[in-house]
């Protein structure tokens, strides 16, 4: 077997594409495998778990925002929310709807509830149930992904590394391509090395959308008005856009930007511009979650 | 006592089922909606079944039928209750095809011994590839089987004895078999062997009225609520039974709010325990 690190320019370019996909398949297929085990018992009694679990934190908020509102207990006007039944804060059960409430008791910008610590500090909870559920990493797979992703940098970058400069040392300086290839490989690597949920997490909210199929089929025919958990559950589970616009219109204010339609823009209620760091949530509103 | 109350599994109350697990014991699932379902689905009630407790509920085997249950049905049985591992599977003692006709609904054979052999012989045939027997269910019929030679209750007791299976009893379908037939449902629960009855079908009908004559029927088509005959049922099968019994509220359609189904089965859960009082007291 001849040494790829004397092979031609465009041969090792073809060998360095094809170990660029080697390690990134590696590095998914050992999260998959790592990550993997059966569905745990959860609380389906909060819908917010279920949102974080899709979303992170931002969609917990807008989960919250949108059932509120969907029970009368928060008002909309414009971009601005206030809370219409003071006493309502003590009626509620979840945490977040406690901070929500709380947080709109004088009227307030939509937006401003996804940087509120009060909040945020609720969605943690959250984080925090999930992680010990396995359904999004912690520490430890945190540790894991860390390494692997540590390992497949190295050898990207050093296998490009040490050509570059043998090339170099032969005086061939049209290093280029390899240059941005080792970039995008190592730019990938870093993209699949640490999604928002474990694989167990995934397989999780993909069997929920499976057993909810049928829920989201019917959306058309819910009821506004909090009655039963259809729609909190809906929206956890596949997102506000699962929601009808005709009994739920204001719910399309608070849809990340990525799923909400063309027309809508980081002008909408749930306002925040940090594109794209939000986590799983994506789109707009979702700095401070996850 | 450890008696437990479920809902069948209908993915339209899915939300209303899993948000309210702490007043749900058991969900049953239809075991044939998942034969040639694609792994994902399958996979999905995997997990259901680690969320509640799940028990597969068969609809075409055609059991008490003096022709063979197909051994595919079987084998797809088999796989499903290898792979979810249910707290029990139960299937109809009705008849679904004949001379290779599908007929689409659980029909009500001639109560002969003829049935009762061909059922036992299914039964066997379903123990050696499940692994275990079904629960059996008596059906619901609007037509007094023709060529019947033996009562519903000695043609579904000898069934159980030739089989050694236990029952499901559905309580709805006595009720509305009594009263289109002019039977004691009552004495339809004494005659069973007591220590086989395992789990209880509750579910709603309404009357339909033939179309030539002035005759009524009661339909059993598990879209209308639990009627008052079926709790009384329910709170007598009580005072008769010492061991824990899986009840089960069935609803195919016109869904009401999921309290109204979580309401129904707390009265049936009231229903079950004054039961048990009476019998306790009783023996006291």
């Amino acid at each position: 077997m001849p040494n790829p690190f004397d092979l031609p320019g465009p041969q090792f370019l073809i060998f360095y594409v094809v170990l660029g996909v080697f390690t990134i398949l590696i590095l998914w297929l050992a999260r998959q495998v790592s990550e993997a085990a059966d569905a745990p018992r959860i609380d389906y009694s909060d819908p917010y778990l279920l949102a974080y679990l899709r979303g992170g934190g931002p969609e917990v908020i807008r989960v919250a925002t949108v059932s509120l509102i969907d029970r009368g207990l928060l008002q909309m006007t414009d971009d601005q929310l206030v809370d219409v039944n003071q006493s309502a804060v003590n009626i509620v059960r979840r945490p977040i709807e406690k901070a929500l409430l709380q947080h709109f008791r004088f009227r307030a910008k939509a937006s401003s509830a996804f940087t509120s610590p009060a909040i945020l500090s609720t969605c943690e909870e959250y984080r925090d149930a999930l992680q010990r559920l396995g359904l999004i990493p912690d520490e430890s797979v945190l540790r894991a992904r860390l390494w692997r992703l540590c390992v497949a940098v190295i050898l990207l970058s050093g296998v490009a590394a040490l050509k570059i400069l043998i090339a170099l040392q032969r005086g061939r300086t049209n290093i280029f391509f390899l240059v941005l290839l080792a970039v995008f490989f190592v730019f990938i690597a870093i993209r699949v090395h640490n999604p928002l949920r474990t694989r167990r997490g995934d397989a999780l909210l993909a069997d929920l959308r499976n057993l909810f199929s049928s829920l989201k089929a019917r959306a058309a025919m819910l009821r506004p008005g909090g009655e039963t958990a259809d729609a909190a559950l809906l929206m956890a589970i596949f997102g506000l856009g699962a929601l009808p616009a005709v009994s739920f219109p204001y719910a399309k204010q608070f849809q990340p930007k990525s799923s909400a339609s063309s027309t809508s823009s980081c002008g909408s209620a749930c306002g925040s511009s940090c594109g794209s760091s939000c986590g799983g949530g994506g789109g707009c509103g979702g700095c401070g979650g996850s | 006592m450890n008696d437990r109350f479920g809902l069948g599994w209908r993915p339209e109350l899915a939300a209303g089922i899993l948000s309210n697990l702490n007043r749900i014991d058991v969900v049953e699932v239809i075991a044939d909606d998942y034969f040639d379902a694609p792994k994902s689905k399958r996979r999905a009630l995997k997990t259901l079944a680690i969320q509640v407790p799940v028990a597969l509920h068969g609809v075409s085997l055609g059991l008490a039928s003096s022709i063979s249950v197909e051994a595919t049905r079987l084998e797809q049985t088999a796989r499903l209750v290898e792979e979810i591992q249910p707290e029990f599977w139960s299937e109809h003692l009705a008849f679904v095809r004949g001379g290779g006709i599908e007929i689409g609904h659980l029909a009500a054979p001639p109560r002969t011994a003829t049935t009762i052999d061909g059922a036992a012989r299914n039964l066997a045939a379903a123990r050696k590839i499940i692994g275990v027997l079904p629960l059996v269910e008596n059906i619901a019929t609007l037509i007094d089987p023709q060529g019947s030679t033996l009562s519903e209750a000695d043609w579904t007791r000898d069934i159980l004895a030739a089989a050694n299976c236990a029952l499901l009893l559905d309580l709805h379908n006595l009720y509305a078999n009594s009263v289109n037939f002019g039977f004691d449902p009552y004495d339809f629960t004494d005659r069973m062997p007591q220590e086989k009855i395992h789990a209880i079908h509750l579910a709603g009908g309404r009357w339909i009225k033939a179309k030539t004559t002035d005759e009524r029927r009661l339909l059993d088509d598990h879209l209308q609520d639990v009627p008052e005959a079926v709790y009384a049922l329910l709170e007598y099968i009580g005072t008769k039974m010492a061991h824990p019994l899986t009840v089960i509220l069935e609803r195919d359609g016109r869904y009401p709010p999921i309290g109204i189904l979580l309401n129904q089965l707390d009265r049936a859960r009231d229903a079950l325990r004054r039961g048990r009082a009476k019998r306790l007291s009783e023996a006291a």
